[in-house]
């Protein structure tokens, strides 16, 4: 049986509540996880339905007991009582909702989301919090910098409202770029950098003449190592004043006196960073900060003259939230800007790592009640596949999801309410249990083969860029129940024939077509162990299951629990849904690659092109580049070139792995006697993603280019990680 | 999993005749550690279980015989070897490699031999791969086996013969790879696969020499042909391949002498090892 406690609690994120259970008899539709044939997980949901004859849970009856502590994001669960007395909680999350009907009978039915589920109802409140950080230090001027591309106009968004609209006589005006992200993370607002010409302000979004004390605050972002002017005030009392980028990307507040104040570390890495400048009267303690650490130094004195200009630089950086305050920003003030933009989901991006979500849990929750499950991989290498997030969710729940899908993985609230990350592929060991409808396993009612439609298994279009002939090629076979899409725009080719063998090379990386098993239908009343098995029952889990048809052989398949489903009729009738994905075990990165026809070998030595797979587990292989192998992921490998060379009786073969340009192995014979000449080269070699293996050969028979053959022995380079 | 890779910055000089060990100058790599300039020929096992061991080497251009193995520490037969005839203004370049099963502390040499008839150096143009030696321990889940032959087969002229290999040195697959003179895959996944002979100096020897392993009957490494040289020959072959649980390995000699030859079991055994890498 089962029955729903609510927990009577003083807020809706207290980790230890204490429950009170309020209904035995209950209706319950409880949803978790992914949804069979869709492609994202959600929150998950319950809506349970109590029998309420006493209008107990009725919010609007006054004389309620509860009536008082019925507010939404109350803390609830449903637990289900098993047949040895023993429990297990199917649900935990909050009320969002509820919806009271009188009749002779009277029905509370509560609408519940899981932990996520309340991220999902919360915006993200640090959209408009730095804006609204920056006006509450009440701003001379406040350019946000979001403005469309080409538009010539910067907007001020403090209240005076003191918008761009002068140019410096003599230099063109120049028109902005938008660029995205901004520096402010979860703020649709973008930055922009400037095309040709400059920006410059009018004197009256500047601090006013005579000024002494002012701050200048911005962000910048800037990849490469050219130096540049970022920004130049004129006049001042001591002639111009600039902000510069050195070449080593250092900061270099400069003035024509020839005083200099230079920040310590290097901002060139593509990253938005956060620079202050802070001028005082007192004309000793002018400091630049970066990032919160400053560097304090003695500039000369400058007053703010009365025709003072002011520009941001042409160049190739990015800038964003640019103000002028006329006061002194505190380090703190300082610092809460800065962890307003970036501290709150910044951090190290890494691939498959859980880093950037475990920051966004610990920030939204506030309390120690994630837990990252990740398959930690590649954790050391920031950036490794990860990449600027795009955050326009409008939610934060949507924002997480954005984010576990950025670290590659899986997000969901566990049966207990944890919010859970796990990396993907999902790294499984054996099944935790075993379904089947013969006798052999765990009993189930019906077993849903996917649905889906089966009129293409592979399908590929590649296109050839330039003139009439323009090839597309769509290679499609037909085979039951798995779709797979393999398309390649991207590739650039000099012929129909280059353009038509990379289609067949996408259509054969294809997977062969197989039956899948999307859902299974569990009565859980109908065994206590069946009832056991379906209440400890995890999304992620693995399981096999066994479907055997009316007539023929049964279709056996590992499959990951990607949903669940409850629906709980008083108890009475139970049934559970779990939305099923076959269980992929990543493939070792392995790639066996041939050439043919003959490639024509001369006495220079020559790259090979391998054009050709036996397989590849790990696209190594790329369409644009037909000759190299690309290491998908760091790791020491088994290398191996092989080649068999036309016979001939004069000079010799020698066949080389080279990686990133050098060799690494070699092999050499001479030929002999007019029979074929066969050089292996294998060796282990270090490598890192992205890194590059060619096979490199040389004949020196003396007589023209001769072939490698293709059709006895292929020439072969072959790569297999080693773990 | 441990994994290094020596290598010497500069030359070596390798005396006429005489077979010598090759002496690193430091690592690319060394997760161990297996390398030290104590004893910089040796890289040492830290961990009991399967490796591959190979050396990338080469000579510089001249004519004779160029001969490279591969031997652990103590023992007086090599577990991998190769020989090359030299000239045609070719860099004569080697690559020795296979499977072990070794003992945490265990240690290999690899060895060069020439007979150019004076000191040769060691090959430094062709880029840095002359006088590399690798050590790298296979994964934890990985399986391998490594047959030999004890017993000194007979391959006729100028016919394919298959080896016959009659003695396991290692097996730690379940169910069992090796079966009579073959490997049979244990499951499906990605496998290495190393193949070895070496035949003797004898009168009448010069010609040519290939070995080959095939995996369910077809080709799939094949090198040679291994000596004109009118000395003793040794080859090896290296491949990888997806193999399909129950797919059988062979490997087959073929030598062109004009009559039978007997491959050696002194120096090096007939072998034929192969290793399940991954899924």
């Amino acid at each position: 049986m089962a029955r729903c406690e609510l927990a009577l609690t003083d807020g809706p994120l207290v980790v230890s509540p204490a429950w009170t259970t309020v209904g035995r008899l209950i209706s319950a539709k409880i949803r978790r996880g992914r949804r069979a044939n869709e492609g994202a997980d959600q929150p998950g949901t319950a809506d349970v339905t109590l029998d309420d004859p006493t209008r107990a849970l009725d919010p609007t009856n006054p004389g309620s007991a509860w009536a008082a502590s019925l507010t939404p994001m109350r803390q609830m669960r449903v637990v289900q009582t098993l047949a040895d007395a023993s429990t297990e909680v199917l649900f935990r999350g909050h009320v969002a909702e509820y919806s009271t009907v009188w009749r002779p009978t009277t029905e509370t039915t509560l609408a519940c989301v899981d932990r996520l589920g309340y991220f999902g109802t919360r915006r993200l409140a640090d959209t408009t919090s730095y804006k609204a950080a920056v006006l509450a230090d009440s701003p001379l001027s406040y350019y946000r910098l979001g403005e469309a591309t080409g538009s010539k106009v910067a907007l001020d968004s403090s209240p005076a409202g003191r918008h761009h609209t002068q140019m410096r006589a003599g230099i063109p005006i120049g028109s902005l770029v938008r660029r995205w992200p901004g520096a402010v993370i979860a703020d649709p607002d973008a930055a922009a950098s400037l095309e040709k010409g400059s920006l410059w302000l009018s004197p009256s979004a500047l601090p006013p003449a005579g000024s002494t004390t002012f701050t200048l605050e911005f962000w910048v972002r800037k990849e490469g190592d050219s130096a540049l002017q970022l920004i130049h005030i004129f006049p001042t009392s001591i002639g111009d004043t600039s902000i510069n980028i050195l070449e080593d990307g250092r900061l270099r507040v400069s003035q024509s006196t020839g005083a200099t104040l230079t920040t310590a570390v290097s901002i060139i890495d593509g990253e938005w960073h956060h620079v202050v400048w802070k001028s005082t009267a007192s004309n000793v303690t002018n400091t630049i900060s970066v990032d919160g650490t400053v560097v304090s130094g003695n500039l000369n004195a400058c007053t703010i003259s009365a025709a003072l200009s002011h520009g941001i630089s042409v160049g190739p950086y990015d800038v964003d939230e640019w103000t002028w305050y006329t006061s002194l920003l505190s380090t703190a003030r300082i610092a809460e800007h800065y962890r307003i933009a970036r501290g709150r989901w910044g951090g190290a991006i890494g691939h498959r790592s859980g880093t950037r979500i475990n920051l966004c849990l610990t920030d939204l929750l506030g309390v120690t009640g994630s837990s990252v499950a990740a398959g930690v991989e590649d954790v050391a290498t920031p950036g490794a596949g990860g990449g600027a997030e795009k955050i326009l969710s409008d939610s934060a729940a949507s924002h997480l999801y954005a984010v576990a899908a950025v670290e590659d993985g899986r997000l969901y609230a566990t049966r207990a309410g944890v919010i859970t990350f796990a990396a993907r592929p999902l790294l499984a060991p054996a099944p935790v249990a075993a379904y089947a409808n013969d006798g052999t396993g765990l009993r189930f009612v019906h077993g849903q083969p996917s649905r889906r439609r089966a009129d293409i298994v592979n399908h590929a279009e590649v296109a050839r860029d330039g003139g009439p002939a323009q090839v597309v090629e769509s290679a499609a076979s037909v085979a039951a129940y798995m779709r797979h899409d393999a398309s390649s725009r991207t590739g650039a080719y000099v012929d129909d024939a280059a353009a038509y063998a990379a289609a067949g090379r996408a259509v054969r990386k294809g997977k062969d077509p197989v039956t899948r098993i999307d859902q299974l239908v569990v009565n859980a009343r109908i065994g206590a162990a069946e009832e056991a098995s379906v209440a400890v029952r995890e999304l992620g889990d693995v399981v096999s299951v066994r479907l055997t048809p009316p007539s023929g052989s049964p279709l056996d398949m590992t499959c990951v629990v990607e949903g669940m489903s409850h629906d709980i009729d008083t108890g009475r009738r139970w049934s559970t849904t779990y939305d099923l994905s076959p269980l992929i075990v990543p493939q070792t990165p392995a790639v066996s690659a041939y050439a043919a026809p003959d490639q024509a070998v001369t006495g220079t030595f020559a790259r090979i092109t391998p054009a050709h797979e036996h397989y590849d587990t790990a696209n190594f292989h790329t369409p644009m580049l037909p000759a190299s192998l690309t290491v998908p992921v760091a790791g020491d490998y088994l290398i191996v070139a092989t080649a068999q060379f036309t016979a001939t009786s004069a000079g010799g073969l020698l066949v080389a792995v080279v990686v990133n340009g050098t060799s690494r192995a070699l092999s050499s014979f001479l030929h002999n006697s007019g029979n074929s000449t066969l050089a292996c080269a294998p060796t282990v070699y270090r490598l890192v993603a992205g890194d590059v293996i060619e096979m490199w050969a040389i004949q020196t028979s003396g007589g023209a280019a001769a072939a490698l053959f293709y059709d006895a022995y292929s020439p072969v380079l072959s790569a297999v990680r080693l773990g | 999993m441990a994994s290094a890779r020596s290598y010497r910055a500069t030359v070596q000089s390798i005396p006429n005749s005489v077979w010598t060990d090759l002496s690193a100058s430091a690592a690319r790599w060394d997760d161990g550690p297996m390398w030290s300039a104590a004893n910089p020929t040796r890289l040492t096992t830290t961990a009991s279980g399967l490796h591959i061991v190979g050396a990338n080497v080469g000579f510089v251009a001249a004519t004779g015989g160029r001969w490279a193995r591969i031997m652990r520490g103590g023992d007086t037969r090599n577990v991998a070897m190769t020989a090359q005839a030299a000239g045609a203004g070719l860099v004569c370049a080697m690559s020795p490699s296979t499977l072990v099963d070794a003992t945490a502390g265990d240690y290999y040499v690899a060895a060069l031999y020439q007979n150019s008839g004076a000191a040769l150096n060691t090959d430094s143009v062709v880029d840095h791969a002359a006088t590399d030696f690798h050590l790298t321990t296979l994964p934890a889940g990985a399986v391998g086996a490594r047959r030999e032959s004890a017993a000194a087969q007979s391959i006729p002229n100028a016919t394919w013969t298959l080896l016959t290999l009659d003695t396991t040195v290692f097996d730690t697959s379940t169910p069992a790879m090796a079966s009579g003179s073959t490997l049979v895959a244990p499951a499906d996944g990605h496998y290495a696969m190393w193949a070895g002979a070496y035949i003797p100096a004898a009168a009448g020897i010069a010609g040519a020499y290939w070995l080959l392993i095939q995996a369910g009957g077809l080709n799939v490494a094949l090198s040679g042909p291994g000596s004109s040289i009118g000395s003793a020959t040794a080859i090896s072959t290296t491949a990888t391949r997806y193999l399909t649980a129950g797919q059988v390995l062979t490997a087959y000699f073929y030598q062109a002498s004009g009559a039978p030859r007997l491959l050696d079991t002194t120096e090096l055994r007939p072998y034929l090892a192969a290793a399940r890498i991954g899924p």
